[in-house]
């Protein structure tokens, strides 16, 4: 289970405050499947940032499996992190140096893990890329990447994926096939997803549906009784 | 592209770049400084010499002779008629304080024309010989404390009183001022005289400067003079001989330090290579957006060349700045160090000369870089790509670097006037160059080994050694060379000690006495019987004479071998021996019977025989106080073992050879420390022509002139230390972002910020324990074949003097990637990854 009460982000440009996230509120069920849509910097992304423990709010309290963020420090973020938390990027943020495997490795390494190498090749065969193992990042194609991604982010068995936009920068038919291989993977190992995403279809393919402006996050439900009543 | 459109389009594109090259400005300032400052220095010195080598010399030929003056008849041959001159004596006695304490001095006698060029530098101001009176005496500054005496003192020198009138700092025409037994006294020669110590067969020399009459040239009055005088016992010099060899000695430090400016620029040629590669790869994207818009390679070329351009010469401007400062501190050097008085003197040779090398530095280490962005593909504005492997160099960028290092080459000939030196420095920095890039990609290679074998934090630390495009092998190379001049200064100094240590208590004598007379030699063994703790180990006769004749023939110093030559140059130590002494080898013939009573016999080193051209049967003819005495070669013995600490001479001749010739004995003793000052104040009271020579004191003024040595040597080692480090943070600034953003992605999948430093700190310290380990192999090898085949010592290794060169290595490389890395991994790794 997921609490987040009266979340508040505030970054400051020089000594200008800008305000990100203003008062976020929600619970989301442990196994669900959650979107976040929303217009670029309204703060999804930096709400996603807050779930995994990356960005500290300025305001509020965030709790998941019952453990109180604020309680923990960085280094205790980041234990936190390690076993429980996986995270997707539109941009993969691979590192362009090390093979699909070595990527796919790294969190079992971080965590001190033993067999990485026996379940580095499972997570990748996975995602069916068992014989791209030794190339490079810079020798796949984006969709391969973003598999490589999904492999490293699963590899710790996480009870939370975090997505930010993982077909954003991939053509639709791709686009489709990593959704779908998200998905699949999510029903298979029950993890509760959120998803931020820009694309109204897929957001509409999950249990709950959030949309984010000007740093305000409400359910779509209410959304759309607000605009019945209007 | 013309090239005014590329050097305006280098310009703009260079706004808010510059600061990010201040390492590659600080690689070439240093190189471009030590080369500027050392030629100008140099060019300084030079001036200096060619207008005081007269004032050196004391006039415009100088005669010295050993043993005996020349007598009048001599003189009268020797010198023009009624040029001026003037004569001076030098020896060693001992100077005895009122309270007992005495110093060994070295005298130097006076006339009233002395000098006849320059002036003697007093601390009262200047000297003049003619008020020197015969019962006065000017000293070293440092030898009143030692006596524990005042200006006005009296002090004895031999058999009479002198005073203390003032202190003298300089002698025109004193070079150096390390030769002697002691601190200098100075005295009038009627002075000497009332001291009695020059006695038949002292260890005296005496020098008479002349001026020549207008229009004599000092050269061919030399050449005369040793043409009609074969058999001369004498040696003539002229200031123009004088002046070169100074220069020679003057260009020779002048070529090392070059060198080491040279290879400190090199090594900050690593840095500078680092610091372009880091700049293109961050300016791929500009690259590749001017390719878009129909730029072409040679454009690119164009544009990035000038942007080198003009950053090396930023680099190269400051480095000639602070090089044309640095040798203004000659004005802070005290006065009397150096022979001649030292104005800095400005040259545009070195100038631009270091210019030269700076630039053509900067240029021969950026091709590689450069060409790497000449061929970035437009479609880079898609899609990034990163390297996973260095590209292998074509042939013209090939072709291209030959010839800047040819550039190079040909400037370090123009700029060390011995072939020689210049050969073997560039063969060495090739063969290190070879050697350390290889032993750096087999690190790099091990690295990635051991990164394939391993997991968790080792894996990674070894990754980041390993990743492609990481400056790994530069580094190596640059601080495994500057490492590598460390431990081999380090190692050498380490040898020298040892073998100071090792020679110093169970071999060396620990006083010697010089010119005790022969009628004196039973009274001196009777004094030494009487004194507990004191052991006579040998006592043997001596006297001076010059090899005049090789085989018959007059000497031709030209024909003679490098190592034997000196031997010629001027008189030489003999003595005589009935029997071959206990430790001697003889390689060929045989020693005399202990009665011979034949024609005179001599024994001399198989190396000097050779370097002669002469063997057992051949004739050596020595010119002993104005005889000529031809000895036949009797045997070869095996060369002399200085280390050993024994006396011994080159030249040992048969006992009826020499026993009628003026001569002294020349005794070392083994003198318990407790009682060697009241030994030495005893022998100056009952014997003052005798001069003890504490080996102690030697030894000590030895080990301060290696240390000085060694500080200076350690100078060109921190200069290429220096290189080394500012190549080091080149290279962790240029990794840094790279790292950074890994940072970021281990943070998200979970790493703590310790985690993280110690994945980062295990990669430097790694890259300094690599760098330090290759050093210490390179210095060791280095310093080994110096103390084997150039000091010819018993090689001894330090593991602790190597060690601490690797734990310095360690240390370094984890202070320098260690700045700002704390700082740097707090930031919100969210926000970087978004940033990318």
């Amino acid at each position: 289970m997921i609490h987040l009460s009266d979340i508040e982000l505030t970054l400051f440009s020089g000594s200008i405050p800008v305000p990100i996230l203003r008062g976020i509120n929600a619970q989301i069920e442990t196994g669900s499947r959650v979107s976040i849509v929303g217009p670029s910097g309204s703060g999804k992304s930096s709400l996603l940032a807050i779930l995994g423990g990356i960005e500290r709010p300025t305001g509020g309290t965030v709790e998941i499996d019952g453990v109180d963020f604020a309680s923990l420090d960085e280094d205790g973020l980041a234990l936190f992190r390690r076993g429980r938390i996986g995270i997707l990027f539109q941009s993969f943020h691979l590192i362009p140096t090390m093979t699909a495997a070595e990527n796919v490795r790294l969190p079992l390494e971080i965590a001190g893990d033993d067999d990485i190498r026996g379940k580095a090749a499972e997570a990748l065969a996975d995602v069916g890329l068992e014989h791209r193992a030794d190339h490079y990042p810079g020798q796949l194609s984006g969709g391969e990447q973003q598999r490589v991604g999904i492999a490293r982010s699963l590899i710790i068995r996480p009870s939370l994926l975090l997505a930010d936009e993982p077909t954003g920068n991939l053509d639709g038919t791709t686009g489709r096939q990593i959704i779908d291989l998200i998905f699949k993977m999510q029903d298979r190992h029950s993890i509760t997803m959120i998803l931020v995403t820009h694309d109204r279809a897929l957001a509409e393919a999950c249990d709950q549906r959030f949309e984010m402006s000007d740093g305000r996050l409400r359910r779509c439900e209410d959304v759309a009784t607000q605009a019945v009543r209007a | 592209m013309n090239s005014l459109v590329a050097i305006d389009v280098a310009r703009r594109d260079l706004r808010g770049s510059l600061k990010s090259f201040v390492v590659l400005y600080a690689c070439l300032a240093l190189g471009v400084a030590a080369i500027c400052a050392v030629g100008l220095l140099n060019n300084s010195v030079t001036v200096a010499l060619e207008r005081d080598a007269r004032i050196l010399l004391g006039g415009d030929i100088a005669i010295d002779v050993a043993s005996q003056p020349l007598d009048a008849a001599e003189l009268d041959g020797l010198l023009p008629e009624g040029a001026p001159y003037s004569k001076t004596v030098d020896t060693n006695s001992i100077a005895v304080a009122g309270n007992g304490r005495s110093v060994p001095v070295s005298i130097k006698a006076v006339d009233q024309a002395y000098p006849l060029l320059g002036e003697v530098l007093t601390g009262t101001g200047q000297f003049s010989a003619t008020s020197l009176a015969a019962d006065e005496v000017l000293v070293d500054p440092t030898l009143l404390p030692r006596l524990g005496v005042e200006q006005n003192d009296l002090v004895r020198i031999g058999q009479a009183q002198f005073k203390v009138r003032d202190t003298v700092l300089s002698e025109p025409d004193r070079i150096g001022g390390v030769i002697g037994v002691g601190p200098r006294a100075l005295l009038s020669v009627e002075g000497l005289e009332r001291a009695g110590i020059v006695l038949p067969g002292s260890l005296v020399r005496y020098y008479y400067r002349v001026i020549l009459p207008e229009g004599v040239s000092s050269a061919a009055y030399e050449d005369r003079m040793e043409l009609l005088n074969p058999e001369r016992r004498w040696r003539i010099r002229d200031a123009e001989g004088l002046q070169p060899q100074i220069a020679r000695l003057t260009n020779r430090l002048s070529s090392y330090l070059t060198l080491a400016g040279l290879a400190s620029l090199l090594i900050g040629g690593c840095g500078v290579a680092i610091a372009s590669q880091h700049y293109f790869r961050r300016k791929q994207n500009s690259i590749a957006t001017l390719k878009c818009l129909g730029a072409q390679g040679a454009d690119i070329a164009a544009i990035y060349v000038a942007q080198i351009l003009i950053v090396s010469l930023l680099g190269v401007v400051a480095g000639l700045a602070l090089g044309t400062l640095l040798p203004l501190a000659i004005y802070l050097l005290p006065v009397g160090l150096l022979p001649v008085r030292v104005e800095f003197s400005f040259s545009v040779t070195p100038v631009i000369v270091a210019a030269l090398f700076g630039l053509g530095t900067a240029l021969l280490f950026t091709i590689l870089p450069l060409a790497r962005a000449r061929r970035v593909s437009p479609a880079q504005i898609f899609r990034t790509v990163h390297e996973t492997s260095s590209p292998t160099p074509r042939r013209p960028e090939l072709l291209v670097i030959a010839g800047f290092m040819l550039l190079l080459m040909l400037l370090v000939f123009l700029t060390i006037d011995q072939l020689k030196l210049a050969i073997i420095a560039l063969g060495g920095a090739a063969a290190l160059v070879i050697v350390l890039t290889v032993m750096a990609r087999l690190a790099v290679r091990g690295a990635q080994w051991i990164a394939a074998r391993t997991q968790g934090p080792i894996r990674m630390a070894f990754h980041g050694l390993a990743r492609p495009g990481a400056p790994t092998s530069s580094v190596i190379v640059a601080l495994g060379c500057g490492l590598g001049v460390l431990a081999t200064v380090t190692l050498l100094q380490h040898n020298l000690m040892a073998e100071l240590q090792r020679g110093v208590p169970d071999r060396a004598p620990a006083v010697v006495l010089l010119d005790i007379q022969p009628d004196q030699q039973r009274a001196v063994r009777e004094l030494l019987a009487q004194t507990e703790g004191v052991e006579v180990l040998q006592a043997l006769p001596m006297l001076r004479a010059r090899v005049t004749r090789i085989g018959g023939e007059t000497i031709d110093p030209e024909t003679l071998g490098d190592g034997v030559r000196w031997t010629t140059r001027r008189d030489r130590g003999l003595t005589y021996l009935a029997e071959k002494p206990e430790h001697t080898e003889l390689l060929a013939g045989e020693w005399w019977p202990q009665d011979y009573d034949g024609p005179p016999l001599v024994s001399i080193e198989d190396e000097l025989a050779e370097g002669f051209g002469v063997g057992i049967g051949d004739t050596l003819t020595f010119n002993v106080l104005g005889r000529p005495l031809t000895a036949e070669i009797a045997s070869l013995r095996r060369e002399i073992d200085y280390t050993s600490g024994r006396l011994d001479f080159i030249f040992i001749l048969n006992p009826t050879a020499l026993e009628s010739a003026p001569h002294t004995i020349i005794t070392s003793l083994d003198v318990a420390s407790d009682v060697e000052a009241e030994l030495l104040n005893r022998l100056a009271q009952d014997f003052p022509n005798v001069t003890p020579i504490s080996v102690g004191q030697v030894i000590d003024r030895a080990t301060s002139i290696l240390q000085r040595i060694g500080f200076a040597v350690q100078a060109v080692a921190i200069v290429t230390i220096v290189s080394g480090i500012l190549v080091l943070i080149g290279a962790v600034n240029s990794a840094r972002s790279t790292q950074l953003y890994e940072a970021s992605i281990f943070k998200v999948l979970g790493a703590r910020r310790r985690d993280l430093l110690s994945i980062f700190l295990g990669e430097y310290a790694c890259l300094g324990l690599i760098s330090g380990f290759i050093g210490v192999i390179i210095g060791t090898v280095a310093a080994w074949a110096v103390v084997r085949f150039v000091f010819q010592f018993v090689w001894s290794f330090s593991l602790l003097a190597t060690l601490q060169v690797i734990l310095a290595a360690v240390v370094l490389a984890l202070l320098i990637g260690a700045l700002g890395l704390w700082r740097d991994l707090a930031q919100p790794a969210w926000r970087l990854l978004r940033a990318e």
